[in-house]
Formats: structure tokens, C-alpha cells, sequence
């Protein structure tokens, strides 16, 4: 990001001088590396926002008519119930939710199938729960949608970096992520990637740098989703996220962050004072992250004191309170363990030890 | 010797189709539109000078968005 600033730093598709071509085509080459990442059809098809909020409400808004019928998962996080419960009070769309099975895909599947209606337009779904890690079956949800001509519109912001995914094999129209999980980008970037399709409307236009006499919006990709200035600093470093999980190896990452959270849960959930609520034993893939409780503590207090000794957690509701009323901790919230491919089995031992030794910190039983 | 001037819509249009030139052995720049082009706007334009023909029809197979050519 240093680099970025100081080479390149001139606005990209705005002037001809050196310094703006070079970082245009800077720019361009992080679109290229996503798009090959992702399997995207061409770098066009790749779209640079601010975060993966920003990219599912492009997405989202850009793909409704007035009267549809909208499907999502009960586990979704706000950025896609909010702007679904906004579209629904406005009188725009009606939307419902498919229950999510905490461990069978195949028992999800069919439950998505039993929630669509004849006017379902719109599928915009989690690809992993960010405070539980559970699936949902995009690969088999989008064969339908394609079939059955829906948009299917995923977030992978549990899931991007870390878990398998082809935008052109799992039927994908747009898939909409963040920069700074599993990317191992910056804060302040997202991505969206959209299949070829183009939205129906968009949500917020601008200068782009291109169709300059027009008053209307360019309808093409990336354009059409990138009104103003881009955070080329941010995109650059995106683009060295993607570099290093080409260079680590996605699998690698995925199963290194698998067996730190099995050991963490095969070792907490034996804690009667602890409560977890997704059963990892013979499970096959999920998200690697953990939600617990320590019972009778409030999951922030329990957070602090993981902070006091050097664990960073986030409690709370983790900004999905779908997820949580599905669990029934939408009063407690939970304290959510997400390792990394930088966490050492040090670490989690230690996290463990932490854990066994609340009881006597809070004086519970 | 004269060059061919690809006016395109967008910079990712630009990169995109120097891209595919080559990619397909066929040298090319991008530069800014000197020209306001009429309807469209400023812009940019990708540049050779070789395989005339056979950059043009390589960029419009590939969809690449094209304002304008012109021989310069």
C-alpha cells in the first residue's frame, strides 16, 4: 500500500500522463489476477467497492423489478437483510428465508427448494455463516437458479480465500466479497464480480471516466459499479492478498484453519461450562470459525477477558441477527474464534487454556 | 509509417484489448484520446502499427468496446 501511494498515485481512467497510466494498468492487472482466481469470464467482469456491503446492495438493488419475489438463508448477515427488509417496507419486493441444516447440505438444499415460489426472481444467499460457519450449497443452488432462469447472487465473505469457489461452475450472476478477511486485503475494499450480467439499475452514480458525454451511467462492468475515485492503494494490496494465497495455497490455508478450530472444539466442547452450538465431529466442510459461550457470562465479558490476556475475539451479535435468533442466542450473542493461516497450534493451545481456566476467572461453575 | 487508432470506451477497455494485441504477437499502447469523441466523450485509444486488420478484428471478436478507428 506504501508502494501504491507513492507510484501510484495519480487517478486511474481519468488522465494520460505517466503516472495515471501506469497506475491504470496497475488497476487492471488486479482485475485480471481476481477474475483468473475466481474464474471469472474476463477482468472486466470484476468490479473494485468499498467493502462487500457496498458490492451485495450494487447487486441486490441492480437486480429487482418492482414485485419479486426475493429468496435468501435464515443465517444471513444485515448487508443482505437490511437491504431486503428496506426493498420489502418500501412495497418493492416480498423476500422469504430458506432454513439452514447446521451440519447436511443436502437437508438445506431441499429446504430451499420447498421455499421457492413461482415468482422467485432473486436467490442472494451466504456461501458460510460468519458467526457459526455453516454452509449453504451454492454449487447446487445456482445449477437450479441457472435453470430456472434466477439471479443467484452469493456472499462469500466467510468464504472467499478459503473455500472453493468458480463463479462460471456454481452458475454464480454475481458474487460479492470483502477485501480484508479472507483476501488478505485492506480494510476499506471489496470486490464484486458479476458473471456478464448487467444490473437493471444501479444505486449510485458518477464520474467513471468513461461515456463522459452521457448523462446516463455506462451499463457495462466494471463501470457501471465503479461511480468515482477507487481506492487504488487498497486494490493494489488486495491484488498481494490474492498473490499470497496463490504462493501459500488456498487448500492450505483452508486446512490449516480447519484443524486449529477442530482441536479448539474438540477440546472446549468437552468444558461442561461451555456452551457451543455447531457439531464438528464427521462434519466435511464448513467455515473455520467457532462460536461459544461460556455459560452465565455475557459473551462480551467474555471477550474482554480474552483481550486482557492477549486473544482477540469478536462477541456479540457479529452483525447477524438472523443467524443468532436461528441458534437462540440473540440474547447472549456469542464469542466468535477465527484462526488464520498465522495462528500457531501455540496459540490455540493457549486460547484452550484460557478457556478452561474461565470458571475461575468469573467464578462460575 | 502510419498507425491504427482504436478509440475505446474505457481505460479496462484499453488494457483489455493491448491485452489481447498481445497476447497475439501484435505490439500496441494505450494512450489518452487526444480528441473529444463526439457522443461518447474524453478516452482513451490503443495504438499499432502492425496486422492492421488483424488487430481490429481480434479486438472486435473479443467485445472490446469501440469508439472509433482511424489511420493516423
Amino acid at each position: 500500500m506504501s508502494k501504491a501511494l507513492r507510484v501510484y498515485g495519480a487517478n486511474p481512467g481519468r488522465a494520460g500522463h505517466k503516472m495515471a497510466m501506469e497506475t491504470g494498468k496497475k488497476v487492471y492487472e488486479a482485475r485480471e489476477n481476481i477474475a483468473d482466481f475466481f474464474n471469472a469470464p474476463l477482468p472486466d467482469c470484476v468490479a473494485f467497492t468499498l467493502n462487500c456491503t457496498n458490492a451485495l446492495n450494487y447487486a441486490i438493488k441492480g437486480s429487482i423489478k418492482s414485485g419479486i419475489h426475493i429468496l435468501t438463508s435464515d443465517v444471513e448477515h444485515n448487508s443482505v437483510i437490511r437491504p431486503l427488509e428496506k426493498l420489502k417496507k418500501d412495497g418493492i419486493i416480498t423476500y422469504d428465508t430458506f432454513k439452514t441444516d447446521t451440519a447436511d447440505c443436502e437437508k438445506t438444499y431441499k429446504n430451499f427448494i420447498a421455499a421457492v415460489k413461482p415468482d422467485t426472481g432473486v436467490v442472494v444467499c451466504t456461501h458460510a455463516s460468519n458467526v457459526f460457519g455453516i454452509l449453504n450449497p451454492i454449487e447446487k443452488i445456482g445449477k437450479f437458479c441457472k435453470e430456472k432462469g434466477i439471479t443467484f447472487i452469493v456472499d462469500a465473505a466467510q468464504s472467499a480465500g478459503i473455500l472453493p469457489i468458480d463463479i462460471k461452475k456454481f452458475n454464480i450472476n454475481y458474487l460479492c466479497m470483502p477485501g480484508h478477511k479472507g483476501l488478505f486485503g485492506p480494510m476499506g475494499t471489496g470486490v464484486l464480480i458479476s458473471d456478464g450480467t448487467e444490473p437493471l439499475t444501479t444505486v449510485i452514480e458518477g464520474g467513471t471516466g468513461s461515456r463522459s458525454l452521457h448523462l446516463e451511467q455506462p451499463s457495462f462492468m466494471p463501470d457501471v459499479f465503479e461511480a468515482g475515485t477507487q481506492n487504488v492503494p487498497g486494490i493494489a494490496a488486495l491484488s498481494e492478498g490474492v498473490n499470497f494465497i496463490r504462493k501459500t495455497g488456498r487448500e492450505k490455508i483452508y486446512n490449516t484453519e480447519k484443524e486449529h478450530i477442530l482441536h479448539f472444539w474438540s477440546e472446549v466442547s468437552k468444558m461442561p461450562y461451555v456452551q457451543t452450538y455447531t457439531e464438528l465431529d464427521g462434519i466435511n466442510d464448513f467455515s473455520p470459525i467457532l462460536s461459544l459461550n461460556v455459560k452465565g457470562v455475557p459473551s462480551e465479558k467474555t471477550a474482554a477477558y480474552l483481550s486482557d490476556n492477549g486473544v482477540y475475539v469478536r462477541a456479540g451479535l457479529h452483525c447477524a441477527p438472523c443467524a443468532h435468533i436461528k441458534m437462540g442466542t440473540e440474547q447472549t450473542g456469542t464469542v466468535r474464534f477465527s484462526p488464520s493461516i498465522f495462528t500457531t497450534k501455540e496459540d490455540i493451545n493457549y486460547a484452550i487454556r484460557l478457556v478452561k481456566n474461565a470458571p475461575d476467572f468469573f467464578k462460575t461453575d | 509509417m502510419s498507425k491504427i487508432q482504436v478509440k475505446v470506451s474505457s481505460i479496462t477497455n484499453a488494457e483489455r484489448g493491448r491485452k489481447i494485441l498481445e497476447d497475439n504477437g501484435i505490439k500496441a499502447v494505450i494512450k489518452r484520446s487526444s480528441e473529444i469523441a463526439a457522443d461518447e466523450g474524453c478516452g482513451y485509444s490503443i495504438f499499432f502499427n502492425s496486422e492492421k486488420e488483424k488487430g481490429i478484428a481480434l479486438l472486435r471478436k473479443a467485445g472490446v468496446r469501440i469508439v472509433g478507428i482511424a489511420e493516423v
